[in-house]
């Protein structure tokens, strides 16, 4: 079903378009919430959590393009339920894998902090000016939280090769920051 | 209470470049980094490809073992050390040769007739391959000239293309001494000569001398620093993938004698593989590119190969190669 059909449904009132959300991203989503909980049982739980918000914002919310709003949804979501895991010390493993991750970009925004509402600029400019094989692996890995064999997997590509891409990535993003010629 | 901040933020990428990357998750198996570039690449044209893989790093190695040795005239004779200043007035000369890696056959590098490639600016060296002709080269020999207002001395080629001693940003803008690298420049122009849309990839790699590598492809203004992919440091370096990299297609007495060269060379095979890297772009039907490589003038010698691959590097795949060695 297309999204402007599921977005149609959403509309209608029709429960139809919460089943055909589930169908067409469910994995998509569950697979993103998975790699920040570490854990298939609490995806699902923030799966069904973003596709009640779905229901609940749409409408009034009417996005260009569902996908990606369902992604934000669910990685919104996924964190939040990150935060009250490890606050209750549940989260110790996930929290490793993410540890690494959130480190490297901290490296990256060390030269500047960016508030949201600026950094939404800073970062869509410096994926814009890169080729679009540097651009997913960024995405997949910062946004998706991929991991780098997951992405070598996905891409065809070797993992050598990914890893080389996100440390460029990573250095001219950092140097994009820095000079802050993009806002 | 621990926070991902900068994770979280994440969630401002525009969802242009979300669909984007999500695109790459929904059939993961059937799905490659060629599409990234072209959907159009026939996958039939990928797995005949893969059949002649050479890796342009074994190349760069196995070419002492599997080729004539090149004469002592064509060496590189621009040996100075990492700060030396080049003298006023002294001529330095500097030759290139160019080549094909001897394993592939003529019906093999079929497709690398839909190319041609320009030399320019290197002096003519003596081992040129078949269909290239010393009417595609051009002379190199300068002399040094003062350059800007700071004393600096550089060498110029006569037609002021090839240079050493300069130091340049990322924005290809003269900074002036002060990095310590004195680079020569090569540059080559690459023309699709086919109708064919496709993804050309173009791997570089560096084996010995100095510690960077610039590239700088097309139009594109700012030269790309590969120092850290260059050299791959514990973090990144991944020896299985590199080794895989490096010793594909070669047969197992070759393999045997790259790594017993490797470790001789560089004292382990995974110090060698550590400076195999990667660029890449895209031509466009009948575009040309023009594609300028600089190599640091280290403390004995420059050397380095550009590998172009006429397709697209899937998972597994390797492109029928074609090597432009620079010595």
């Amino acid at each position: 079903m297309e999204d402007e059909e599921i977005v149609r449904l959403f509309f209608a009132r029709d429960e139809l378009a919460v089943s055909a959300a589930e169908e067409k991203y469910g994995k998509l989503l569950v697979s993103l919430s998975r790699n920040i909980l570490g854990s298939a049982e609490d995806a699902t739980e923030c799966l069904n959590d973003a596709l009640f918000a779905l229901w609940t914002n749409i409408p009034p919310e009417n996005p260009d393009d569902l996908r990606a709003y369902a992604c934000k949804i669910v990685r919104n979501k996924s964190f939040d339920r990150l935060k009250r895991r490890m606050a209750q010390k549940r989260a110790a493993e996930a929290a490793v894998s993410l540890d690494g991750l959130e480190q490297t970009l901290a490296d990256a925004f060390a030269a500047k902090p960016f508030e949201n509402a600026e950094f939404s600029s800073v970062i869509d400019a410096f994926l814009q000016s890169l080729n679009p094989g540097a651009r997913i692996v960024f995405v997949k890995r910062y946004f998706f939280l991929d991991t780098e064999p997951q992405i070598a997997a996905d891409l065809g590509m070797s993992l050598s090769k990914v890893k080389s891409l996100l440390h460029r990535s990573r250095k001219r993003f950092k140097k994009f920051c820095t000079e802050g010629d993009v806002l | 209470m621990k926070s991902y901040p900068h994770l979280e933020k994440m969630s401002e990428i525009s969802d242009e470049f979300i669909s984007e990357a999500a695109g790459y998750s929904a059939k993961r198996s059937e799905r490659r980094i060629s599409m990234t570039y072209n959907a159009a690449i026939k996958s039939a044209a990928m797995a005949a490809c893969a059949a002649l893989a050479l890796s342009a790093a074994a190349y760069g190695l196995a070419r002492e073992k599997i080729a004539p040795a090149p004469a002592e005239t064509s060496a590189v004779e621009v040996e100075r050390s990492y700060n030396e200043r080049i003298a006023d007035g002294e001529e330095v000369t500097v030759e290139t040769y160019i080549g094909k890696p001897v394993r592939i056959s003529p019906e093999e590098c079929a497709a690398v007739g839909d190319y041609t490639y320009t030399l320019r600016d290197v002096k003519i060296g003596d081992r040129l391959p078949e269909g290239i002709t010393k009417s595609d080269l051009t002379g190199s020999v300068g002399v040094v000239r003062e350059f800007g207002d700071d004393g600096e001395k550089r060498f110029e080629s006569d037609d002021g293309a090839l240079t050493i001693g300069e130091c340049i940003d990322e924005n290809g803008t003269y900074t002036g001494p002060g990095n310590g690298y004195k680079w020569v420049f090569l540059t080559i122009d690459v023309t699709n000569n086919s109708d064919e849309e496709g993804v050309k990839f173009i791997n570089t790699l560096r084996l010995v001398g100095g510690e960077k590598v610039k590239l700088k492809v097309g139009d594109t203004e700012q030269y790309e620093y590969f120092e850290e992919a260059c050299y791959q440091s514990d973090k990144y370096f991944d020896p299985e993938s590199a080794r895989e990299m490096a010793f594909s297609g070669l047969s197992d007495d070759e393999r045997i004698a790259l790594e017993s060269r490797a470790e001789e060379k560089y004292g382990s095979v995974n110090n060698y593989l550590r400076e195999v890297f990667y660029f890449e772009t895209r031509f466009s039907p009948r575009e040309t590119k023009t594609i300028v490589l600089g190599f640091p003038v280290s403390s004995r010698y420059v050397y380095g190969e550009l590998f172009l691959e006429l397709n697209p590097r899937g998972a597994g795949d390797k492109g029928k190669g074609y090597y432009v060695p620079v010595k």
